[in-house]
């Protein structure tokens, strides 16, 4: 069975369907990470004694190195798609896979974060602040490993739908470009709300 | 992004990279606020307004959403209303808090009502 508007745009939404559906599930995740950041300020406010600073016991040095890991591999991804869109799959194939380091680097510096805390004994039943850093800090990490497992498989064996149908898995790169543009833009505000207030 | 031809491609990719630069500026400067001698509501404004802008960048650049279908960005509007609301909300009734008397309070709490 042929599944229409993979390549070509309705005429009635001017986009491909995937597209569309895209939007859809990014602005689903939008008030989903709207709501915990609405949890963040109700407990931040409401707790007498909310950790600031040095209590935290964050490392501002690593949360800033994941911040530029992020956006590295924001630019990455977009070459990765713009190599596609030249015709050139080997730079799609060098773009994507500087992007799944990248992605594989944040996880492994939040791991080692995760690590530390937990040997300072700061668990999410430790304070108030370290539930809601442990429930944010995860759902993104668990957005980062979504990511990671698509741009892998359209680095990988997916990637075979380059030589059979160029447009459509040029529009899927797009599409996993587009999640993992959100994925950063999240960071944006996880990293100043965790780290620096 | 629906690219004309190669040399449109480039120029894009050119001004994306100057975003990078702009998104790593902020991010700086996001770090240094913190180590300013500043408190309160000021210094959340800045830190929060860095973010709301960075996150702006990536949205109309990286997400290209400034050259994006009117269905997308009627899509993202009603997403930033609803979510616009229930931050205002959240703001507004963040002092709210639930009284609990009948357990903050010292006194036992009253005897439960027997129904016959």
């Amino acid at each position: 069975m042929e599944i229409p508007y993979t390549v070509e745009a309705r005429e009635d939404t001017g986009l491909y369907n995937g597209k569309v559906g895209m939007w859809l599930f990014l602005a689903s995740e939008v008030m989903l990470f709207g709501a915990l950041f609405s949890s963040y300020v109700l407990l931040r406010e409401s707790h007498p004694n909310w950790l600031f600073g040095a209590a935290k016991d964050l490392s501002l040095f690593w949360g800033t190195v994941n911040t530029a890991v992020l956006i590295g591999s924001g630019i990455t991804i977009l070459l990765a798609w713009a190599g596609l869109k030249l015709r050139d799959f080997g730079r799609f194939k060098l773009w994507m896979g500087a992007t799944l380091a990248l992605g594989l680097l944040f996880l492994f510096i939040k791991g080692t974060e995760y690590a530390a805390k937990f040997h300072h004994g700061h668990y999410p039943n430790t304070h108030t602040f370290y539930a809601i850093y442990f429930v944010l800090t995860g759902l993104h990490a668990l957005h980062v490993i979504g990511g990671v497992a698509v741009n892998a498989w359209l680095w990988g064996p997916g990637s075979k739908l380059w030589r059979t149908e160029p447009e459509r898995f040029t529009n899927r790169v797009e599409l996993a470009g587009l999640f993992w543009h959100f994925v950063d833009l999240v960071w944006m505000f996880l990293f100043p709300v965790l780290y620096l207030l | 992004m629906e690219p004309n031809d190669q040399s449109d491609l480039e120029r894009q990719i050119r001004a994306h990279l100057s975003v990078v630069l702009l998104l790593a500026a902020l991010v700086g400067l996001n770090v240094g606020v913190s180590f300013l001698p500043v408190a309160g509501g000021l210094r959340v404004g800045a830190h929060v307004g860095l973010a709301v802008l960075s996150g702006a960048l990536v949205l109309t650049f990286f997400m290209h959403l400034w050259s994006e279908k009117r269905l997308t960005l009627a899509v993202l509007a009603l997403t930033f209303l609803l979510l616009a609301a229930m931050m205002i909300l959240t703001w507004v009734a963040r002092h709210d808090q639930p009284e609990m008397t009948e357990y903050n309070s010292a006194a036992p709490p009253p005897a439960p009502h027997h129904v016959p």
